[in-house]
């Protein structure tokens, strides 16, 4: 390894920004570690149970260490030796297996102990190459614990101060948990724009970058890297003059986005004085506190499966209700829309309704699951009525298929509001129903789910997934995950002139939403309510602010008569360029 | 051959200390050595049969470790020590 050769990696930019901080390779999990103890005559097995996830974790080294080696990977091969060494080292083997002897506790718990106290002595080591080895160790000893706890996942919530978080990829409730205030950046190899870790990096404003080939083992830690959510570049081991010139460069972004906050308290109006409606999907609840600073009128959307994805129980009725309510008086004078649970039945312990799912994302999740789970399905119901005593609150039900599933939903509504009725518990009776217009069958029917509902919300990431049959978490297609399709830019027409035809608001939750480019778009196509995340608030609030209707008609008409997306990013992007230009 | 003690100073001089990498070397290499071997290190003292306990020690290019060898076979791996700490532990000094 060279001295301080810079390494320039290119990735997908997810979510703008400039982060410098130390690398935090994620892998797998070892919090939460229960302690109980364990009879004698149990604990030979606990002894067999430790050598036997001793005994997988080297083959799994092994087996790497070959493929590596065939791969000419011979100097990462090396290290899997030393820690294939390290496996055998006395602290590893003879050493374990007396303290679970002696402590009589479950191994998981004795190795976690254990491993916790030379970690704390290696960490009084100041050099920091020699503290860097650690990792090694840390690398043996989730593989270890992996193998102890195998339906156990690991957590974000172990990182430190000024994280970059590397990673294969992060499930939801990776990034649930995550301690998101010392996380200055995701850098992921798979994972594209859509993800739930996009939407919360950019519920959050941390810079997050996609597809990236990073180097695969964290023996070679660097001590910093830089990630420029803008262009999606990532540079490990940066020269003195490189970090200089990023650390300007950070700056400035921050003082621009400082700027466009300052716009918080203006109204979401164009030019010309049509007025928008401009909310925030929310996932966490604390975004709230950033909510009016950005300027949004309202929640559009409460991912209300974060509940969940952060633990594993389901919240009691109480619970939720306590939740929704905050939500609903934090919002104040303005509406808040909670969308009911978006899951698949792995998340209520149904595994073996999950396991044999090939493809969940077409199968029995969202409202699919509620309709079967109608106990959870109508807990979460009287708590979001219960909390619509306190303001106005919306439900929204996802990935509507058809009108019966609607019927089928509001029958459910009907039922959780008498129980409240006979138990005397206030409630807003007109409460609003919407459906999200996710699945390309539900726009094509829209006006017939528009005559049974009171609200319509396009969630255009699913729409462009399942329109375009398009896989959007695989890098290898995500080129064809466009909204800029003409299918899709129909289909938000359609949508939105059937709601207008009925009278019945139509919203654009997803993603496309937040993207300044399409802002002109959308309003021009008819749109009156937008729901992004916080962060993104400003930017489009501003552009809001610079165009005009007529204009924004004028080229959702040419958008129109478009025929591939390429043609459409062009025209957008030529607008927002033109936009940018100008002021 | 009756069983002796002796104890030797050596250096560090690879470039990157007593990392991961030397360090498993040593430890493969006295698994074919009888003798007990310890190595004292800034006041620290360690057996030096486990990589985790040779990285506790922190030893950075230039750092002085004190190599004790007890055994039968004490001579023959001191040798072999201090031939492996002279040789940077292999390791290639353009790849440093």
């Amino acid at each position: 390894m060279s001295k301080k050769n810079e390494i320039h990696l290119q990735g997908y930019p997810i979510c703008p920004g400039i982060a410098i901080g130390r690398p935090f390779y994620f892998t797998v999990a070892e919090e939460n570690i229960p302690e109980f103890s364990v009879p004698d005559d149990q604990i030979e097995k606990e002894v067999d149970r430790y050598y036997s996830a001793l005994k997988s974790s080297r083959m799994d080294l092994l087996s790497l260490q070959q493929r590596l080696q065939k791969e000419g990977g011979n100097e990462a091969a090396a290290i899997l030796g030393s820690h294939l060494e390290i496996m055998r080292d006395p602290f590893m083997t003879v050493q374990m297996e007396e303290a679970i002897r002696q402590k009589g506790k479950n191994t998981e718990y004795v190795f976690k102990t254990a491993i916790g106290e030379y970690e704390q002595k290696f960490r009084k080591i100041t050099d920091v190459f020699f503290r860097e080895r650690l990792k090694d160790f840390q690398d043996i000893s989730r593989r270890i614990i992996g193998h102890l706890r195998k339906h156990e996942r690991c957590t974000l919530a172990e990182l430190t101060y000024r994280s970059i978080v590397f990673a294969h990829e992060l499930s939801p409730s990776d990034t649930a948990e995550a301690n998101t205030d010392v996380i200055e950046a995701f850098v992921t190899r798979s994972g594209a724009e859509t993800s739930h870790v996009a939407i919360m990096a950019r519920a959050k404003g941390i810079p997050f970058v996609s597809n990236v080939d990073f180097p695969s083992l964290s023996i070679s830690a660097p001590p910093q890297v830089i990630v420029d959510g803008r262009s999606g570049e990532v540079i490990i081991n940066p020269t003195e003059e490189t970090l200089a010139l990023f650390k300007e460069e950070g700056n400035k972004f921050k003082i621009h986005v400082k700027g466009l906050k300052q716009s918080g308290s203006l109204e979401a109006e164009t030019v010309d004085g049509y007025k928008t409606r401009l909310s925030a999907n929310i996932e966490m609840f604390n975004e709230l506190d950033t909510l009016h600073q950005y300027g949004g009128e309202g929640v559009g959307l409460f991912r209300s499966e974060y509940l969940f994805l952060a633990r594993d129980v389901f919240p009691s009725e109480e619970e939720q209700f306590l939740v929704y309510r905050s939500i609903v008086e934090k919002v104040g004078d303005h509406p808040s829309v909670i969308r009911t649970f978006d899951i698949g039945g792995d998340k209520l312990g149904n595994f073996h309704m999950s396991r044999y799912e090939k493809n969940p994302y077409l199968g029995c999740r969202a409202i699919r699951l509620m309709l079967k789970e109608r106990t959870v399905f109508k807990t979460q119901i009287r708590a979001i009525l219960r909390a619509s005593a306190f303001g106005e609150v919306g439900i929204l039900f996802p990935m509507i298929s058809g009108v019966l599933e609607l019927r089928e939903a509001k029958a459910i509504v009907e039922e959780a509001k008498q129980e409240l009725l006979e138990k005397g518990v206030p409630f807003a009776r007109n409460i609003s129903i919407g459906c999200m217009i996710e699945v390309p069958s539900a726009a094509i029917t829209c006006d017939i789910l528009a005559k049974e509902c009171d609200f319509l919300s396009i969630g255009t990431n699913d729409l462009v997934q399942y329109s375009l049959a398009v896989d959007r978490g695989n890098p290898a297609m995500s080129y064809l995950y466009t909204p800029a399709h003409p299918s899709i830019v129909r289909m938000i027409k359609m949508v939105v002139d059937e709601g207008n035809l009925a009278e019945k608001p139509v919203s654009v939750c997803g993603e496309i939403a937040a993207d300044p480019r399409y802002t002109p778009l959308l309003l021009g196509l008819g749109v009156h309510d937008l729901s992004v995340s916080s962060p993104s608030l400003p930017v489009v609030k501003n552009v809001i602010r610079r165009i005009s209707i007529i204009e924004a008609r004028k080229l959702a008409e040419h958008v129109l008569t478009l025929s591939t997306a390429i043609e459409v990013e062009e025209v957008l992007e030529e607008a927002y360029r033109k936009l940018q230009a100008d002021t | 051959m009756s069983e002796q003690t002796i104890t030797k100073k050596v250096r560090v001089i690879n470039e990157l200390g007593l990392h991961t990498r030397p360090a498993t070397l040593i430890v493969k290499l006295l698994q074919e050595c009888k003798s007990e071997v310890t190595f004292t290190c800034k006041k620290e003292t360690i057996n030096a049969r486990s990589i985790l306990n040779i990285l506790m020690l922190a030893a950075q290019k230039n750092a002085l470790v004190t190599i004790t060898v007890k055994g039968v076979d004490a001579h023959e791996t001191m040798e072999r020590l201090v031939e492996s700490f002279e040789s940077r532990f292999g390791e290639d000094l353009t790849n440093v």
